[in-house]
């Protein structure tokens, strides 16, 4: 219901949002252990208010995204499964914040996520890259 | 505890017996439900009640016990009503102060049980499984009426209602319990 334009039901927008950031911060297994598609969901929601418009939506969204991150840490398996699948896909949407000139609010956090993508490359933790594709 | 109870249900006085009446009546001829001077004092006790919850806490949870059942009953039969009226008569009747009232009432029992929970100081397990346990668990029954909505019937403090229980209720919720949650939102 929130993903056909950037302004319709602000309310929900706001609550989806806040819930998010809650079961990321406190139940992040359980949203891993979703099935995929609604995993994927999830992910691609991150990503849309990454890119939305306003700055209070699209830097709550790069905090998502960080604490997502942040909480892959803990399993080098999960790891290796979460950015096989969204590693290019990511790099290309920062990549795409970072440089359309609407998105300056966040050039902080933007820098951290991608400091932490290049961070898990280097760490030789990810051989999916390796050997899988 | 008792003390507590009765003190909240002295604070309410008539007010409670009203809306037990009401209740009653509403179990032989639901259509009362309906009548705008109901739904008043409906919305008139629940917002009585969200102040107490702020106020008092985790203790309320002792007063609230004996009509959460009515309340999530209330939530039902409101949210069925506004979908029924919004399937016979289009979106527009989401203008009409009939339709507008019954929302408010959806709207206030969520916002009483996510007062109660965020205000509640939750100190140890045992505390947050009573919550859960009596507040948390039947509130699974309102998660077919949310998902099968459409969405200007979707009561967005509802998603407020589910954050308020991750973040208080973390140390005590069940995998299972996430998961089914989660579900109904995604």
């Amino acid at each position: 219901m929130i993903t056909t334009d950037f302004n319709s039901f602000p309310e929900h927008r706001t609550n989806f949002f806040a819930l998010l950031k809650s079961i990321i911060k406190y139940n992040f297994q359980q949203l891993y252990n979703m099935p995929e598609d609604k995993f994927h969901t999830i992910m691609n929601c991150i990503v849309w208010s990454i890119k939305h418009e306003l700055s209070t939506f699209s830097d709550l969204g790069l905090d998502l995204l960080y604490d997502t991150l942040q909480n892959l840490t803990s399993s080098i398996e999960i790891m290796n499964i979460f950015y096989g699948r969204y590693f290019l896909s990511l790099l290309r949407d920062l990549f795409e914040v970072l440089t359309d000139g609407f998105h300056k609010s966040g050039f902080k956090l933007q820098c951290r996520i991608l400091f932490c993508m290049c961070k898990v490359l280097t760490s030789g933790f990810v051989t999916y890259f390796v050997n899988g594709s | 505890m008792e003390t507590k109870t009765n003190y909240i249900r002295g604070t309410l006085g008539q007010n409670y017996d009203e809306y037990n009446r009401i209740l009653q009546t509403a179990q032989t001829n639901p259509e009362i439900l309906k009548d705008d001077n109901v739904e008043a004092k409906i919305n008139f006790f629940l917002r009585i009640n969200e102040r107490l919850a702020y106020s008092v806490g985790l203790p309320y949870g002792s007063f609230l016990v004996q009509f959460n059942d009515t309340l999530n009953k209330l939530f039902i039969y409101y949210c069925t009503e506004t979908e029924n009226q919004v399937e016979a008569h289009g979106k527009l009747v989401l203008n009409y102060l009939t339709v507008k009232r019954m929302k408010t009432i959806s709207k206030e029992i969520l916002k009483l049980y996510n007062t109660y929970i965020g205000r509640s100081s939750i100190s140890n397990i045992t505390e947050a499984n009573s919550v859960i346990d009596s507040f948390v668990l039947p509130l699974v029954n309102f998660l077919p009426t949310f998902s099968k909505a459409i969405p200007e019937v979707k009561e967005a403090e509802f998603l407020n209602l589910l954050t308020t229980i991750f973040e208080k209720l973390n140390i005590a919720l069940k995998p299972e319990l996430v998961s089914t949650f989660l579900s109904s939102v995604f």
